[in-house]
């Protein structure tokens, strides 16, 4: 039977290293994601992946029996995130029509188009950059909680564990970052549903 | 009807922010008005954009390979007990500590069974309960080791094959069980197929299972080893690569009297490997040897040993694959695509193992450069190989027509043997370099350089160092007829003599003597010379004559001779 991320991490610090390998090749690829998000930039989201593992072994004994690890993991992540971001003072990402920009990472990640025509697969890319470039305009709470919201599937009560504020709050911020973000996201011409 | 609702009602009613009161009231809103519907639905596409950036994020490996190193450098921070626990906890050690203190400091008695249940060495119970875990798959990165820096490496570089065997000497850190062990060759010329890892300790302890290469990971390697210790284990890990080169250079400073020659060899070894080779204990083989394959190639390849096998590309009814591929002598080695060396050869050579074949070899010898270097990739580096003093000399200068026009050349030549203060070892092929010392002051001029070919142990060494200004040969044809016919029984000319008058004038302009010999041709084996003035000679061939000459500092002499050829039916007539 697997062991859920509460028993590994409890192995964890009891010296087991497998069971710490194990929560990073379960939690690796959506926490890369949610960094890569929420900050925009793939060299940074790497380095913050680092030092949420390395804050996650070094405050292992403190993780309370009986909580949910994956909130708490995206509570250490939050917190880095936007230090991290708070650190940079970045400003929302202009990206060029060509070219990867200030973003890499994001379009090393993202699937080749399979559109036939090159057009399309332009077309696609530049919005994928508009996109992301919106999410980082907005305000690092705000966007952490969409984030986690959206990509992550957290509850609200899971976000506010993650960011440590009041489940009303995580609404509120929800709420103005979808906001602001049905201003700055372009209309999808011909596709409404 | 009540007013169109707000972007904000619209956006907290798509995503469920509102209460639920709220969201009863828009229900009712949006199902009577149609406009508001429209808005939503255009609003609801341009959420949808945000899928966009809904992709699945790699993780790369080395990033995660750096997070686990790091982490097991660093242990896990020790529970902080607050001081109203503490207290308790103080009393409770206090009181155990001196109860126990009489056994606590025993020495322990290594005979012990319970004994060998100490750090670092598992019991045999726990061997079998470790044994029966099976290991993480290859490409997961748990029970992962990425390999610590070299404690000590030796290179021997063959450099008639560009292949080089490296032999590095590690302490891996193993824990009882089974571990992963990670080799990456990325942008190195390492042959991947010829890597093994050896423990150099607890030999019987530690099994080597099998090495893996994860697809999909790139370039690395990994093995797999059960290990019934924890802790440092030393282990040399040997492999072959390419991009390893070497060359010789000499530099020869002849005494002012061209009697003697100090020798001074220097080693270039040029690293294009890929991989920087720190404290490298280098060794040099010369000579040749015989290899199926060539290392750069093999490195280059995706696979290292070829694509997985189609076992049904060549099915044949009762036979196995085994069976059939055995019969067929080869293996089947792509199923769809062009094969990975697009050729067959190639396909085939990769399922062998490879062998470095001795046969054909003339000889080979080898080298070991005193102390350690560190040769990073990209980088040459000189190494001095032995310095020889007052080696004994002959500095000849030769003329030839035939071979190097009207010009006198320069040679020295000396042997590779005990006579000549040689004769230890090999000289291998390079370039040499010949200076003169003028005075005592050491003060050199350059004489010339040569390309020198492998020289075995008592072998002669010819060095040729180009024109000699110094030394002038002008021959000068003095006379010339023709005499002695013969004609056959119509009348006609069958037979005849050439008679050459030379004169041969040699001139020394440096101050020390010289020797020179003078080789002339006659085109034909039949002739005879007449000396006629300083004109001793020896007959080097069928068809040549030589002269050797003494000349004096600032001297001049004249050789003169008189040349006989025979032609046609006189040809008889030689001598």
């Amino acid at each position: 039977m697997q062991k859920t991320d509460e028993d590994l991490i409890a192995a964890h610090v009891q010296g087991d290293q497998k069971a710490f390998a194990e929560l990073v090749n379960r939690y690796g690829k959506l926490l890369l994601g949610y960094l890569v998000r929420i900050s925009g930039s793939r060299e940074q989201a790497e380095d913050m992946f680092q030092e949420t593992f390395l804050r996650v072994h070094s405050k292992a004994t403190t993780f309370r029996e009986g909580s949910k690890f994956k909130p708490w993991l995206f509570r250490i992540a939050t917190n880095i995130s936007i230090d991290g971001i708070r650190k940079s003072k970045r400003r929302p990402v202009t990206v060029p029509l060509e070219g990867h920009g200030d973003n890499p990472g994001a379009e090393s990640d993202i699937l080749p188009s399979r559109s036939p025509l090159p057009d399309d697969g332009a077309m696609a890319s530049e919005r994928k950059q508009i996109v992301q470039g919106a999410i980082n305009a907005l305000p690092t709470r705000q966007r952490a909680a969409l984030v986690l919201s959206y990509y992550h599937g957290l509850t609200h009560k899971e976000i506010a564990e993650a960011m440590q504020c009041a489940p009303g709050t995580v609404k509120t911020h929800l709420s103005r970052a979808l906001v602001a973000l049905a201003k700055l996201l372009p209309d999808m011409e011909g596709e409404t549903a | 009807m009540k007013d169109h609702l707000s972007q904000e009602d619209l956006v907290n009613c798509q995503f469920e922010l509102g209460s639920d009161e709220q969201a009863s009231a828009w229900k009712q809103h949006l199902a009577e008005c149609e406009s508001c519907r429209t808005a939503l639905a255009k609003l609801k596409a341009k959420f949808s954009s945000l899928d966009l950036l809904n992709v699945e994020m790699v993780v790369p490996q080395n990033l995660v390979n750096d997070l686990l190193n790091k982490v097991q450098s660093a242990p896990v921070s020790t529970r902080i007990i607050t001081w109203p626990r503490m207290l308790g906890l103080t009393a409770a050690a206090a009181v155990i500590l001196i109860l126990a203190a009489p056994h606590l400091f025993k020495d322990p008695d290594l005979s012990d069974p319970q004994l060998a249940a100490k750090p670092g060495m598992a019991t045999s119970k726990e061997i079998a309960v470790l044994k029966a875990e099976e290991p993480f798959p290859p490409a997961s990165a748990i029970e992962l080791n990425v390999l610590p820096t070299r404690d000590d490496v030796q290179l021997t570089i063959y450099n008639s094959a560009d292949l080089t065997l490296v032999r590095e000497k590690r302490n891996l850190t193993m824990k009882a069980g089974w571990n992963w062990m990670q080799f990456m060759w990325v942008n190195t010329l390492i042959d991947p197929t010829s890597l093994r890892l050896e423990p150099m300790k607890y030999k019987d302890k530690i099994d080597v299972q099998a090495l893996v290469f994860p697809p999909r990971l790139g370039e690395l390697g990994r093995w797999l080893i059960f290990s019934e210790v924890s802790g440092q284990v030393p282990v040399e890990i040997t492999y072959l690569t390419s991009g390893l080169s070497w060359r010789a250079f000499y530099m020869g400073t002849m005494s002012p009297d061209e009697k003697t020659m100090k020798l001074e060899a220097y080693v270039r070894v040029i690293n294009k490997s890929g991989e920087d080779y720190e404290e490298a204990q280098t060794r040099l083989i010369v000579g040749e040897v015989h290899l199926l394959d060539e290392v750069a190639r093999l490195a280059r390849r995706k696979y290292p040993y070829g694509r997985p096998i189609d076992p049904y590309a060549t099915r044949e009814s009762g036979k196995d694959d085994d069976e059939r591929r055995r019969e067929k002598g080869k293996y089947v080695l792509w199923s769809d695509g062009p094969p990975p060396d697009e050729d067959e050869e190639g396909g085939e050579l990769m399922t062998h193992k490879k062998d470095i074949k001795k046969e054909g070899l003339s000889e080979y010898f080898l080298y070991t450069i005193e102390g350690k270097e560190t040769i990073p990739h990209r980088w040459a580096k000189r190494l001095p190989s032995f310095d020889v003093s007052d080696i004994p000399i002959e500095s000849l200068y030769k003329y030839d027509e035939e071979r190097w026009g009207r010009s006198a050349m320069r040679f020295v030549s000396f042997a590779n043997d005990k006579d000549h203060k040689l004769g230890e070892t090999p000289i291998p092929n390079g370039r040499m370099r010949i200076y003169r010392r003028l005075d005592e002051e050491k003060h050199l001029a350059y004489v010339g350089g040569a390309e020198i070919k492998y020289v075995p142990i008592e072998e002669d060494i010819e060095l040729d160092l180009g024109r000699a200004r110094q030394v002038v040969v002008e021959p000068k044809l003095m006379n010339y007829k023709t005499d002695n016919y013969l004609y056959n029984g119509r009348g006609d000319v069958a037979g005849w003599d050439e008679i050459r008058e030379w004169r041969i004038t040699v001139k020394n302009t440096r101050k020390i003597p010289v020797t020179l010999e003078i080789t002339r041709g006659f085109n034909r084996p039949h002739w005879t010379l007449e000396p006629m003035q300083d004109g001793g000679y020896e007959k080097h061939d069928a068809t040549h004559a030589r002269f050797n000459v003494e000349l004096e500092p600032g001297s001049k002499k004249e050789i003169i001779y008189r040349a006989t050829t025979y032609h046609g039916t006189r040809e008889q007539f030689a001598k």
